[in-house]
């Protein structure tokens, strides 16, 4: 059973990736993109002279690669000279090729790491190069989060404070390492390495990880007024500030202003990466209507997408899409709650449910959602000594709140139902919904009550049919597209 | 008759007897701040190389005594540097055997002197020569690069920085390669405008702290760092056919690494893009060379072409009381390289 299935609070919070699939998200590199100044213009015609002149690979090199750092690729002799190489049979070499290829973002699949040996496999690989280039803080940062993946919270820990020794003002280390100690549940560590950065105040990607981690975490943000600053530097194209207009924009709409927001919003989609559509999709979900991500040909979309068809009831595409994104960042817990909340009510497919939870357990192992989504899996698969053992783990949190008692509350109901003992099954449930619904929680009210009349159907019809009806009338009421789907409720 | 009063040389005589017979350049090339135009002149049996300046192109400016100072200022300083160099007797940097103008009929007075540098005759840049050869010849790429690491250093020891090496720069005299085109150098103790330049020489072959404008001393050593940079990048015209810097920028993006414009933010992804240049190089040079020397070409290059300037060259030099960015260390190993290739040891 979900406990927040929808968020209340999403921020930008960095994503932590490898370097290379980083890059791959990034938008097209303007990597010295600088107007042609009239010398280079005349040393490129002198250049295209010579190769007139003398008809040799070294003069079509020249072009070439002359054309590709003055921008001017669409230059009559850049073509001649590629079609002489060709023509020549050149041997070229991978430099060469990278210079003939395309230059277009592939878009990208997060291949899961099915198994243990997946992830050694990709630490072996990663130390080597480490090895090889002890200097590249970069792949530190890399080996950090192949060690993470692989459960290995202390060394990847290790990795990073070595990867942040040797650049500490590199976006991409900055952010990934604040993103490990947000995962660590540490927030002050995640700001301090932030705002520590020499290069804080320059950097609208370590403003807007500033911002966002503040706000998630309720503490105090220190760099709004640089920020927003920044937002107005011609300094910047409009994809470098992408994260950090998001950012304004849910700031915005957190305060009522949706207007301003809107305007935000709109400069943030103008050239989005997967993270900021993943906030527009959830603050247009929560604020103000509906949202096609799939109109942005950017890579990685799985979180917008997962949300986007759960919302069309296209629960096999949501489902789908929360299993990339769960491969994508796994040391978010979201999309495995999303992903084993659909195959438990929807596909009711608790075996997958649990062997995807297993995974994401082994990062986030004290989440409640995770180890609660486990419990009502394996109960409803029959497995309740394991259920109960689950259920153990979540009797033992000590700081949960009410809402959270309530979930928990609910999935003790079911355990006793499938013991058969429905009568403390009942008054588990009534205890559950009565703390719901006095916390307002209508979705988990609603679900309690789904599950409640599921469980009942085997004891008491009367009794079950009462409960179909609330279950149908809370659904109904506040549009729970899932719950209508499973009661076979016209949307 | 061209409008152009340094593109009608043929058939006028220096002062010293320098007969210009033939225009081998026909569009002006931009070199320093002014253009010039190439022609070959004749004495007795002599041939030379002769650089006509244009400085007509200041009469059609808004402000032609400006444009016009500023044009002899250039053509001064490049004057001045040659004769250090002349008078240092370099021998492995192209110096001038002559220098002066010629009044061409035709023109009106002002416009109608042309200033000249003849030079000796050159077989042609490392670029040509290079071409001629019907498979690689180590032995004349080992040389020339030996060649143009004397050349450098013999700069750098006069306190002159090149800031604009690149193949087209090297000339080849028989046996000998030589640098050539100091229109660009900076000379430490005599300030000229280009040294405020950003990118003093050709960006295609700029080291890349001078792509993101980025200071690390703010000294004379940042122009040298520049230079072995630019040396380096013989290396990648000779082994890959393109410049480091046009090797690091297609690669970087190639990966679509990303770019804030602030060198330190970016230098791990720059040092990233560099080490992936390199694991690109590494198999040509070892199927162009033995596996020892192919180790030894591959160091040399990452010292010489590493994107950090403050890395850059050789530490061990510090310990010997010089500076990192001399390049005495490697001269005597290229040259141990080159005779091994002459001798067809590689």
């Amino acid at each position: 059973m979900r406990t927040d299935i929808e968020y209340t609070n999403r921020q930008l919070i960095p994503r932590w990736l490898t370097y290379n699939k980083a890059c791959l998200l990034n938008f097209r590199s303007n990597f010295n993109a600088q107007p042609i100044n009239e010398v280079e213009k005349t040393n490129y015609d002198i250049a295209i002279e010579e190769w007139k002149q003398n008809k040799s690979i070294s003069y079509a090199q020249n072009i070439i690669a002359s054309a590709h750092t003055l921008e001017l690729e669409q230059d009559v002799y850049y073509r001649e000279a590629i079609d002489y190489l060709i023509a020549k049979d050149f041997d070229k070499n991978t430099l060469f090729e990278n210079m003939l290829g395309k230059r277009d973002n592939n878009p990208i699949c997060c291949h899961e790491k099915e198994n243990d040996s997946a992830s050694s496999m990709e630490i072996h690989k990663t130390r080597k190069l480490v090895r090889d280039y002890p200097n590249d803080s970069l792949r530190w940062m890399d080996l950090a989060y192949c060690y993470l993946v692989a459960g290995n919270q202390r060394n990847a820990e290790k990795y990073i404070r070595v990867a942040l020794s040797l650049n500490s003002s590199n976006a991409h280390i900055i952010r990934s390492a604040a993103r490990y100690f947000v995962y660590k549940e540490d927030p002050e560590k995640a700001l301090h390495i932030i705002r520590t950065a020499s290069s804080f105040n320059s950097n609208p990607l370590l403003l807007s990880s500033e911002i966002s981690i503040c706000e998630a975490f309720d503490m105090k943000s220190r760099a709004i007024k640089n920020a927003r600053e920044k937002l107005f530097d011609r300094n910047f194209s409009l994809g470098q500030l992408s994260e950090l207009n998001a950012t304004f924009a849910t700031l915005e709409f957190n305060n009522g202003s949706s207007k301003k927001g809107k305007k935000f919003l709109e400069n943030a989609l103008s050239t989005p990466n997967e993270n900021t559509l993943a906030q527009a999709q959830f603050l247009i979900r929560k604020f103000d209507g509906s949202f096609d991500p799939t109109r942005f040909e950017i890579p990685c979309r799985y979180e917008a997408d997962a949300w986007n068809y759960y919302q069309k009831m296209d629960f096999k595409d949501s489902l789908l899409q929360a299993r990339q994104w769960f491969y994508y960042q796994p040391f978010s817990s979201r999309p495995a709650v999303l992903y084993s909340y659909l195959q438990s009510l929807i596909f009711e497919n608790n075996a997958e449910a649990i062997r995807l939870l297993n995974d994401a357990l082994r990062l986030s192992k004290c989440d409640f959602s995770l180890i609660n989504n486990k419990t009502v899996a394996l109960a409803q698969n029959g497995n309740i000594k394991e259920a109960i053992l689950e259920l153990e783990k979540l009797k033992s949190f000590t700081d949960i709140d009410e809402g959270e008692r309530g979930v928990m509350l609910a999935t003790m109901g079911l355990i006793e139902y499938r013991k058969s003992n429905s009568m403390l099954g009942r008054k588990y449930y009534k205890e559950a919904i009565d703390i719901l619904k006095k916390l307002k929680h209508q979705s988990r009210e609603c679900i309690a009550y789904y599950y409640w009349y599921r469980e009942e159907e085997k004891f008491d019809k009367v009794e079950s049919d009462k409960l179909y009806q609330i279950t149908k009338e809370i659904a109904e009421k506040y549009n729970y597209t899932d719950i209508k789907y499973k009661l076979k409720i016209e949307t | 008759m061209s409008s152009i009063p340094s593109e009608n040389l043929v058939g006028i005589k220096t002062v010293s007897g320098w007969e210009v017979t033939e225009m081998i350049q026909k569009h002006p090339e931009a070199t320093g701040g002014y253009f010039s135009t190439g022609y070959i002149v004749k004495k007795g049996n002599s041939q030379a190389y002769l650089k006509a300046l244009d400085f007509s192109e200041a009469f059609a400016s808004s402000d032609p005594a400006r444009r016009l100072q500023e044009l002899t200022e250039a053509y001064n300083f490049e004057r001045d540097l040659l004769k250090k160099c002349k008078d240092q007797n370099l021998s492995k940097v192209v110096y001038p055997i002559e220098d002066g103008s010629i009044d061409i009929p035709g023109f009106p007075l002002g416009i109608n002197k042309v200033y000249y540098i003849v030079f000796e005759l050159a077989d042609g840049d490392i670029r040509k020569v290079k071409d001629q050869f019907a498979k690689i010849d180590l032995a004349f790429i080992f040389r020339a690069l030996h060649n143009s690491a004397v050349g450098i250093e013999q700069l750098h020891k006069i306190d002159i920085a090149h800031q604009d090496l690149k193949p087209s720069n090297v000339l080849v005299f028989r046996e000998v390669s030589k640098i050539s085109d100091i229109g660009r150098a900076s000379d430490k103790n005599k300030h000229f405008i280009y040294d405020d330049y950003e990118i003093p020489g050709d960006r295609n072959y700029a080291p890349i702290e001078q792509l993101y404008k980025f200071h690390f001393s703010g000294d004379f050593n940042e122009k040298y760092a520049a230079d072995i940079f630019q040396f380096g990048s013989l290396f990648f015209f000779f082994f890959v056919g393109i410049s480091a810097s046009q090797a690091f920028i297609v690669k970087a993006k190639a990966l679509n690494i990303s770019y804030t414009g602030y060198f330190d933010q970016d230098l791990p992804e720059l040092e990233r893009v560099f080490n992936e240049v390199m694991i690109d190089v590494k198999p040509v040079l070892k199927s162009t060379l033995p596996e020892r020397e192919a180790k030894e070409v591959e160091m040399l290059i990452g010292f010489l072409c590493c994107p950090d300037p403050r890395k850059r060259g050789f530490k061990k030099n510090v310990e010997s009381g010089i500076s990192q960015y001399s390049l005495e260390r490697i001269i005597s190993r290229l040259d141990l390289l080159a005779k091994k290739a002459e001798y067809k040891l590689l």
